[in-house]
């Protein structure tokens, strides 16, 4: 089998559910004639039309609510926000319509749609071009928020959430696009959207993180193997709802966590499970639960040293390990 | 019909406002839709209508006077039926039982066991002010907490290896698999009853069933049952354990000891099994005086060994080998062979995979043990090689039926296949 | 539409040009929104319901012209003072009172708010409390027509307050590029709540806005509604045909405050004295009569039939009782994810 990498995957499972399902459409800047700025898009405009494949003035305002209204009639709308950065004029229209629409009219409507959102830093973007910004939509109901972190789960997972009956916030990390590879199956198939990945067994220790986080919580888990130190590696892969059987289950064999996320620390994803392990495991805890974040400053800044010293890595995980297994 | 005029919502921050003037006064003719009362807040002065016809009957609420939301204002006479205002009543589809309750304590306990009860009067359990204290004394995570108050743990007697001698969740667990084998030299089965023994009369249906067994054979009709019982995990924990024992306590623990074990937790569902049949009368005994035949040169003695249930493990251990000593040096005493309650015969050191023991009158079981053999055995639909040992038991078909001793062997079979709860102690 | 793209706000009745039966039809709707909006309000303040209530009336025949003549499919992107919309559209009064009571058999069952009417069968929206949002969705319903190479049409309500936002002109700046089979009626009412109409626009004519995204702007009379419907049908077609959207502004008055807990006191008796006289039913009322088309008989018996519909559908939902606590947990996605409950 040939490898993928992880932008072709999700160009594959466009391509794919767009030639299975006519409903299926695509809007966001630069998608068709370009064929988006990373090229996810490319080649789809002169196989699907312009019907199918729409060039969207800059409005991020209606590239989220215009999708909501023709998921609203029936279609699938697959709209691309450029990066993640830009997503804020979206915002109205994710939280007020899209995550809204089904329980406000009693299930009338629904909002079957998934927004891929081009996200992260270790890219030397800057302020403007490294956001991850996943807690704001993991803190509303009625969202799906999903993000892979290989090229398999990439393919399936967006399979997924075309075919649902849900509106999915879809993060992809773009330190991922053209770095990792993977050989994934020809044949169709899904990956179950509110499933995490058990990607390594361990007994000293549980390490969670889903999208770029979860290699450097991989890399730090093998460095720390040679260390005589088993940890277990969960990747979340859906961030909302997210797997709280996997977690939690790992946490009370282990006894011990350490979270990992990149963007920053205060209100994030991992403070969400670091409570919810506190509330629900807490009798199986051996040393407190620990997070390894971004840091709690705007955003993530352009010098390269600034941005690695913001950025989590499998250095100041395996750091945080050591210390709670000493506790 | 009555109707109650009450304040309506003023607003989504609003809980309160002025009554300022009252439009219609007591005994005043109202008509549908006619304006009632004036209530003022700082939003909006609101004229309340009626929805009724009727008359005003009386006033509830003085002028200037601040209602709240929902308040009731005045009662008017109404014609016909009145459809109450819901609004304040938030009763729903399901009803109002929607009170948070308090949660159950997250931690379940171990069961405070007979055999807990014991090792706590031994000391091997802490009670629960020590317990306490350990807490207080010692820097310890939740999990380690749970697992102290589980097993009965006093912090203070755990080696710490953490930080500043924090005990940590692995700590625990070395020390609870330590004490295992600190609980095989104390008893850990006590029937609770005072009595010594029941003794149920032998009439009616058992008196005929008695003569007419009597009359079709010579003094006991007996009857054998079989049973195979799966020995892996016994086996398996001999295996771990046996050499240890031996070295500490200076004993070699073989299988006996467990199937005596075994014989006084299935008795307890099956009382009838212990007892003795003397002039018609059933003697349902509540101890456990265990005999074991012992082969010697050219003859059988059955030593007894008195009041197993009061013994561990590794005591019934050292009463076998001393009385199979005192046996073979005929150094027995009358009071060593006699007042047996039931009795094991093992014929699998010679060999034998079945046999029909002879009960010793007047008992009304005896067990027969034999040679344990590798045999394949289907589990799960896979066929596997288990340590296979072929019980027989013998009972007195006078007073026991054949359902009853299939019974008892089948749940003392359960006991010896699954002897982590009781062997293990408290894991 | 005409060459010029104002009409000057005046109607006279042989200028009407509508069938017999349009201008019946119109004037029942017209008259059925009056009555229940007033009856709402009656009820608010006898407290038999909650929340508040956002009152339409003076400014029905923007929603009742507009929508009459609508077929099913087609759909109503509302906002909060769109009662007539629903009326005409044919959703059942019932389901309009449920949704005002928020009891179990409410369309949403009671999550969303009383004057958030929304009724898939006959296409109206339910909608969110974000002005504009409903522009941007009912706009994005257009696009999935278009896509879909249907020829139904989307009404899309909103007031001259809501056109401040930027959401509402991504929505019309989309519209005129892809020509979509939209309808943008705006309901100028001098006042976005508190603040007059000088103070969200530059422009006295909103249908001005109109010019920067490339398709017609009219400006008519909001309350009569025989031009109400003669303009939007003119629009409706044109978006059927696939040559794009209208904006017609509608010059209205509402009688109320923005909500029942508004004294609307920032505004002069004067300036509500002379709206109201130049209230919409009133004037479609003497229309007909002085055609013949209705009489003082006629009126007396419809007004009867209506209160006793209305009658119905509040005593239907008066003896229903509110939906089961734990309701709040359903539709928030599919089946697929069922919300996690709390053990309270």
């Amino acid at each position: 089998m040939k490898k993928t990498t992880f932008i072709e995957a999700i160009t594959e499972a466009l391509d794919e559910e767009m030639a299975r399902d006519e409903r299926v459409f695509l809007i966001g800047e630069d998608i068709g004639i370009y064929g988006g700025v990373f090229k996810a898009t490319k080649g789809l405009l002169d196989k699907y039309g312009a019907a199918r494949v729409i060039d969207s003035p800059i409005s991020e305002v209606y590239i989220a609510g215009g999708s909501v209204g023709a998921a609203m009639v029936g279609l699938r709308p697959v709209p691309e926000i450029q990066f993640a950065d830009f997503i804020t004029p979206s915002m109205d229209q994710i939280i007020q319509q899209m995550a809204k629409l089904r329980y406000r009219s009693g299930g009338q409507w629904t909002c079957p749609m998934t927004m891929r959102v081009c996200c992260g830093a270790d890219i030397g973007g800057g302020l403007y071009h490294s956001q991850t910004n996943e807690q704001w939509f993991f803190s509303q109901p009625g969202l799906i928020v999903v993000m892979p972190s290989t090229p398999y789960d990439a393919k399936g997972l967006l399979k997924s959430a075309i075919r649902g009956d849900d509106p999915v916030i879809y993060f992809e990390h773009k330190r991922l696009y053209r770095w990792i590879k993977e050989e994934i199956p020809e044949d169709d198939f899904t990956v179950p959207i509110g499933k995490a990945a058990l990607r390594k067994e361990g007994s000293d220790v549980t390490l969670v993180a889903y999208g770029l986080m979860y290699h450097r919580s991989m890399e730090a888990a093998l460095a720390l193997e040679k260390d005589g130190i088993s940890a277990e590696v969960i990747d979340m892969r859906t961030i909302l709802p997210w797997d709280r059987e996997m977690i939690l289950e790992s946490v009370k064999k282990t006894s011990k966590a350490v979270l990992v996320q990149e963007s920053s620390k205060t209100g994030g994803v991992m403070a969400e499970i670091s409570a919810t392990i506190m509330e629900e495991v807490f009798d199986y805890l051996d040393a407190p639960v620990t997070r390894v974040c971004g840091l709690d400053v705007p955003a993530v800044p352009f010098a390269p040293p600034m941005e690695h010293y913001f950025l989590p890595n499998a250095e100041k995980i395996s750091k945080a390990v050591k210390k709670i297994i000493e506790y | 019909m009555e109707y109650k005029v009450v304040v309506p919502p003023l607003g989504e921050s609003v809980v309160e406002g002025t009554l300022v003037k009252w439009i219609k006064n007591e005994g005043d003719t109202i008509k549908v839709d006619d304006a009632l009362v004036e209530v003022m807040t700082d939003k909006i002065n609101v004229e309340i209508p009626s929805p009724y016809a009727g008359v005003m009957k009386k006033h509830l609420v003085k002028i200037d006077t601040i209602v709240e939301i929902g308040q009731e204002l005045a009662i008017m006479e109404v014609e016909g039926d009145v459809t109450a205002s819901k609004t304040f009543d938030t009763s729903s589809a399901k009803g109002d039982d929607k009170i948070p309750q308090e949660q159950t304590a997250p931690i379940p306990a171990e069961e405070f066991t007979e055999a807990a009860a014991h090792h706590r009067e031994q000391g091997i359990h802490a009670d629960e002010k020590s317990i306490n204290d350990g807490f207080k004394a010692i820097k310890s995570s939740p999990v380690v907490r749970r697992l102290a108050r589980e097993h009965f743990i006093d912090l203070r007697k755990v080696p710490g290896t953490g930080n500043d001698g924090r005990v940590s969740k692995e700590d625990v667990i070395k020390y609870i698999d330590a004490r295992h084998t600190v609980d095989l030299v104390k008893p850990d089965f006590v029937f609770p009853d005072l009595e010594l023994e029941e003794i149920i009369p032998v009439t009616g249906i058992r008196k005929v069933i008695s003569e007419h067994m009597v009359a079709s054979a010579f003094t006991i009709p007996h009857v054998t049952t079989f049973d195979e019982c799966d020995m892996s995990r016994i086996k398996a924990w001999r295996k771990k354990y046996v050499d240890k024992i031996e070295k500490e306590h200076g004993v070699r623990i073989t299988y006996m000891p467990f199937i005596a074990k075994a014989i006084i937790f299935a008795a307890k569902e099956f009382p009838w099994i212990n007892a003795t049949l003397e002039d018609n009368n059933l003697h349902v005994k509540k101890y456990f005086n265990i005999g074991i035949a012992v082969a010697r040169d050219n003859s059988l003695i059955v030593p007894v060994i008195k009041h197993c249930e009061q013994k561990s493990l590794l005591q019934i251990a050292k009463d076998m080998r001393e009385m199979a000593d005192k046996a073979n040096t005929d150094k027995l005493k009358i009071e060593e062979i006699t007042g047996g309650t039931i009795s094991i015969t093992n014929a699998g050191g010679m060999g034998a995979l079945g046999s029909t023991p002879i009960i010793a009158k007047p008992q009304v079981a005896i067990l027969g043990v034999h040679k344990i053999v590798e045999k394949p055995v289907v589990r799960d639909g896979e066929i596997v090689i288990r340590p296979i040992l072929n019980f027989g038991l013998s009972f007195d078909h006078r007073v026991v039926d054949g359902g009853y001793a299939v019974q008892f062997l089948r749940k003392m079979i359960e006991f010896l296949e699954e002897p982590d709860s009781w062997v293990l102690g408290v894991v | 539409m005409p060459a010029s793209k104002k009409k000057t706000v005046k109607s006279k009745t042989d200028q009407i040009g509508l069938p017999d039966e349009t201008m019946l039809g119109l004037f029942s709707n017209l008259l059925k929104t009056r009555l229940l909006d007033e009856r709402f309000r009656k009820l608010y303040r006898q407290g038999r319901f909650a929340g508040t209530y956002f009152s339409a009336v003076g400014q029905e025949a923007t929603t009742v012209g507009p929508t009459y003549g609508l077929r099913d499919e087609d759909l109503i992107a509302p906002s909060h003072r769109e009662i007539g919309a629903s009326v005409t559209k044919g959703v059942p009064l019932d389901k309009i009172a449920g949704q005002i009571y928020a009891r179990e058999s409410s369309p949403d069952k009671g999550k969303s708010h009383p004057c958030h009417y929304g009724w898939k069968a006959k296409g109206v929206i339910a909608p969110s409390s974000t002005l504009a949002g409903q522009t941007v969705i009912g706009t994005g319903c257009a696009m999935g027509f278009q896509i879909q190479k249907r020829d139904n049409v989307v009404l899309a309500f909103f007031g001259e307050g809501a056109t401040a936002r930027g959401g509402w002109h991504e929505a019309l700046n989309y519209a005129g590029i892809y020509k979509l089979p939209i309808v943008y009626i705006c309901q100028n009412n001098l006042w976005a709540e508190s603040v007059p109409a000088s103070l969200a626009a530059a422009i006295t004519d909103f249908s001005d806005r109109a010019k920067a995204y490339g398709f017609p702007g009219v400006t008519i009379d909001g309350n009569n509604v025989f031009t109400t419907h003669k303009t939007a049908v003119e629009a409706i077609d044109r978006a059927r045909k696939g040559d794009g959207p209208t904006l017609i502004e509608c010059k209205t008055y509402r009688w109320y405050g923005h909500s029942e807990i508004d004294p609307a006191d920032y505004r002069t008796s004067q300036e509500l004295e002379e709206w109201k006289s130049r209230d919409p039913i009133k004037f479609a009322e003497k229309t007909l009569m002085d055609l013949g088309l209705l009489t003082t008989a006629k009126l007396e018996a419809l007004v009867e039939q209506f209160n006793q519909e209305i009658d119905e559908a509040i005593d239907a939902v008066d003896k229903d009782k509110y939906a089961d606590p734990e309701e709040a947990y359903n539709d928030v996605y599919s089946e697929q994810f069922p919300v996690r409950r709390v053990d309270w």
